[in-house]
Formats: C-alpha cells, structure tokens, sequence
C-alpha cells in the first residue's frame, strides 16, 4: 500500500519533484568554486526534498481531496506513515543528487571523501528529522493553514525576536540572532565528529520523529473532514 | 444486526457547536435503493461522513455487510463506492491521470468497467479535472465509484446543481446501472424527484434526527394529505398528524395513515396522495409540527 501512495504522491504532484531542478542547477554552478559550502548546500536540498512531503497534504487540503483520500481502502495510519516515508525518501534523493553533482561535475573540485562524509549527511539527517517532525503533524491536521501558519509563525517570531533585541539595546539584533544559529550549527558539525554525541543526536532525531508520527496518527484520526 | 443488511445505523450522534445529529437509527437491506432526504442542513452530509468514517461518531454503531465502519475499515471502504457533493480530485491533473493513480487502490478495480463508463458518460480523459463542469466532475467521480465492482453506492447530492436535463440523464444512467447489477445504494439528496424513479425506501431527517424511515410504496400509499378548514380536520387524531401547514385556502395536514383521517375527518375535506416533496415540505416547513 506503502508504494501506492507513493506513486500517487509522485504521479498527481510532480511539478513539486520537478520544481527543485533550477535548485540543482544552480547547485551545479555554485560548486565551482573552491570555497564553495557544499554541506550546507546538500543538506539544504535534502530540507527541500523533506518539505515536499508536507506540500503534498497541502496541496491535497486545497484542493479537497483529503476526504477522496480518506474515503480509500486505506488505513489512516498508512497514509500518515507514507506521508513521513515521503519525507525521508525525498530528503534522501535531495541530498544524494546534489552530493553527486558536487562530486562528479568535471569543474567541481570537490572530492566525493569530502561531500559524502559522515558529519555531512548526520546533518542533512538531523535537519531533514527536525523539520519534518515539526511541519508534517501541522500540515496533516491543518493543511495548507498549518503549512502557512508555520512559517508565519517563524517570521512573527523573528520579527518579534527583532524588537525585544531592539529594546533591550541590542545592537544589529539579526546579526545577533543569525550569529547564535551560526554559532549552533558550527558547533552542532565540529560535536558529530565524537561518535558518543553522534549517536545521541541519532536517538534524538528518531525520538522526535516517533513522537511526531505518533502525534500525526492522533491528530489525523480526529480530524473531522 | 445481521448480514441482511448492506448499512446499518444504530443510535448514532454526533454533536458539532450548534447542530448535532441524535440517536440516528436506519438501515437499508441489500440490493435496495435508500433515499436519504431533508431540508438543507438536517445532517444528511454528516450521516454520511459518519458511515464513511470521514468524521468521528459520538456514540452508536454503525455496521456495513455486518462489518464495523471503524474496525474494519479498509474491508468497509473497500466494499463502498463514494461520491461526495463537492467531489475534490486535483485539479491541475488530467482525469487519465488520477484514474490510473487512484484506481489500483481498490483490489477488484476494473480498467474495462472504467473505459465503457467513460465512454457512456462521454468523460474527456485528458482534460484537467478543475476544467471541467461540475456535471462532467461529477460523471467523473460516479465512475470511479463504479468501477471497483462495489456492493454498496454512497451518493451524496450528486444531482445538487446540476441543470435538469443533465439530472435527468444522470439518474437515467444511474438507474440502469442499478438495474442492471443488483448494488445497494444511499443517496442523499433534497430534491426528492430524484428518487421517485429509483428509490426503495426513504429516510427523513430533519433537525439532525430521522424522522421516519420507510418503503417508499408504503409511504405513498398510507400516507396523505387531508386539505380542509379547521372545522373539518378537527376529528383527526392527533397521532396520526406529522406535519401541518396553514394557506390562504384552509389547512394542508400530512397525515401517516390516509384512510383513517378520511373516516374522522369532516364531510368538506379531501385526501389527497403526497408526493415525496409534499412530505418533505410539510414535515420540515414553516409551521409544521409533527407527532
């Protein structure tokens, strides 16, 4: 049942999958350069992979079709299990066309040892994990709302986060806000290195994907349509 | 409960803010035809989201081929054919497209029974879904739901705003179908020509609860309408009234058993037999009070 949800997701949605390609072929042009941030560009690919998952149920929500789909001989569990395999699949394929652009195109001066390392992809996994685990039980309950509410919700926030900084005469706020994700994320990449903190940021990404998929089950099961 | 029966509801409610569905209770054996009528917003929409499990019931149960809606879901939908009032396939995809996507999800889908379909419905299958008429829609979702080889039709207002000719052919089309391979059918509709054609029984609901739920022939043919002034329905008894409507002529009183209320009633009234839409009017409209 699992690859005929597939297939349809692929078959009524593919300018969503097609979509991406103007991303790769800037990927393409972008890794050129020596200095060129390949983890970052792979990982944020497999971002965008992950997100189509939650585009999917969206684009259904608007287009009334949650409750056609409701109406198959299909458990609702599968189809939120689907929804996550969506995700990873997707996140998955994101990442491996764009590490394989960045390691095979002739002008690329990037060696596969270095895209295909194991920090990289323990990146890519830990963001495509967090996201998905965050937007999915959101776009399966509320659809195309909870989609957009998200990320009004993240630039609400930012917003907000600017003035509070503002009035507590914190000087250039963004660059502040901006530099601690920095700061994070550096830190997140030079940790995964330890096996220890690896493995414990595994369980974590995993953790907060069962939680999320079983916090899905519940929303979607009393979801009235 | 038994396996007589293609549907069966049995104490169902559901309470939303502002309308809840109460203690619904009917079934329709197999092979039969159901005409679920009612004014707008009497809850025909939402017992059909309940049998579909589209939304969660507050209490009751709710059996199709003896199997429970929610336990045995996939056995459940698989065994139904579903057309919704507003049907919501995508609409930036060609209807070839969502056929041959949506189709293998039911494990007795027929390509053929498809094809000879939409070649009597004269569907364009490489048209976007959102391109087309709400009647083509739903021709559309009417084939898909009778490809799969299902033994239980759930149709809801499939024929609201559609242009009369058009309803006339689509109930044509679906009544030879019907003929032709013994289905059970719910149809949900508040324009109750529609079943006088194809309808066995008739279910009534109204303010969220079923007001009765009868053989179609039986209703025609007990019930009726006693027209009169005051004074001449005055020995009517009141058990027998279910609905009541005042006019510019005298008084129109829907009665449940005619041949009673033509022996009580005075000599200047007249018994009429009701036409569904007269039921419908005088049970849901202005004024009426049923017993």
């Amino acid at each position: 049942m699992l690859r005929k949800l597939f297939v349809k997701d692929l078959q009524l949605n593919p300018h969503l999958f097609w979509g991406v390609l103007p991303f790769f072929a800037w990927i393409g042009y972008a890794v050129r350069e020596d200095g060129a941030p390949v983890g970052m560009l792979t990982t944020v690919s497999a971002l965008m992979g992950a997100a189509t998952a939650s585009t999917v149920a969206a684009r259904e929500d608007r287009f009334h079709a949650t409750a056609l789909l409701a109406s198959l001989p299909v458990a609702r569990t599968t189809l939120v299990l689907s929804r996550y395999a969506l995700a990873a699949a997707a996140g998955g394929a994101a990442f491996v066309t764009a590490a394989l652009l960045a390691a095979l195109l002739p002008w690329s001066p990037h060696p596969m040892s270095a895209i295909f390392d194991a920090r990289s992809v323990l990146m890519a996994v830990v963001f495509v994990g967090a996201s998905t685990a965050l937007l999915l039980p959101l776009a399966l309950r509320f659809g195309l709302v909870g989609v957009v509410g998200f990320f009004a919700v993240l630039q609400v926030g930012g917003v907000g986060l600017f003035f509070l900084s503002s009035a507590f005469g914190l000087r250039e706020p963004m660059r502040a806000v901006f530099g601690g994700v920095e700061f994070l994320l550096k830190n997140l990449y030079a940790s995964l290195s330890a096996p220890g903190f690896a493995v414990l940021v595994l369980a974590a990404v995993a953790g907060a994907g069962w939680l999320s998929y079983r916090a899905s089950v519940w929303l979607v099961a009393r979801r009235d349509l | 409960m038994t396996g007589d029966y293609a549907l069966e509801l049995l104490g169902v409610s559901k309470r939303y803010r502002g309308f809840a569905l109460k203690n619904v209770s009917f079934s329709v054996p197999r092979g039969y035809v159901c005409g679920l009528i009612g004014p707008n917003g009497a809850g025909k929409t939402t017992i059909i989201k309940l049998i579909m499990n589209l939304v969660r019931r507050d209490a009751g149960e709710i059996r199709v081929f003896g199997l429970d809606n929610r336990q045995d879901e996939v056995a459940v939908k698989s065994r139904i054919g579903f057309v919704y009032d507003s049907p919501g396939f995508w609409d930036d995809r060609t209807l070839q497209a969502q056929r041959a996507v949506l189709g293998p999800f039911y494990p007795s889908w027929n390509d053929t029974t498809f094809d000879r379909l939409a070649a009597r419905f004269e569907l364009p299958m490489r048209q976007r879904f959102g391109k087309l008429s709400r009647g083509t829609k739903m021709k559309f979702a009417l084939a898909m739901a009778l490809s799969h080889d299902a033994d239980l039709l759930i149709l809801d207002e499939p024929t609201a705003g559609l242009d009369p000719v058009f309803r006339r052919e689509f109930l044509q089309s679906l009544g030879g179908l019907l003929q032709d391979e013994g289905k059970s059918v719910l149809f949900s509709t508040h324009i109750t020509s529609d079943l006088d054609r194809i309808a066995d029984y008739v279910t009534f609901v109204r303010r969220g609860e079923i007001a009765f739920s009868l053989p179609r022939t039986d209703l025609l043919d007990s019930w009726g309408i006693l027209r009169g002034d005051a004074d001449a329905l005055r020995g009517v008894d009141p058990a027998i009234v279910r609905g009541r409507r005042a006019g510019r002529f005298g008084i129109e009183v829907l009665v449940s058993d005619a041949r009673q209320a033509a022996r009580t009633a005075g000599p200047t009234a007249v018994v009429d037999r009701p036409s569904l839409e007269d039921v419908m009017v005088l049970m849901a409209g202005e004024g009426s009070h049923a017993a």
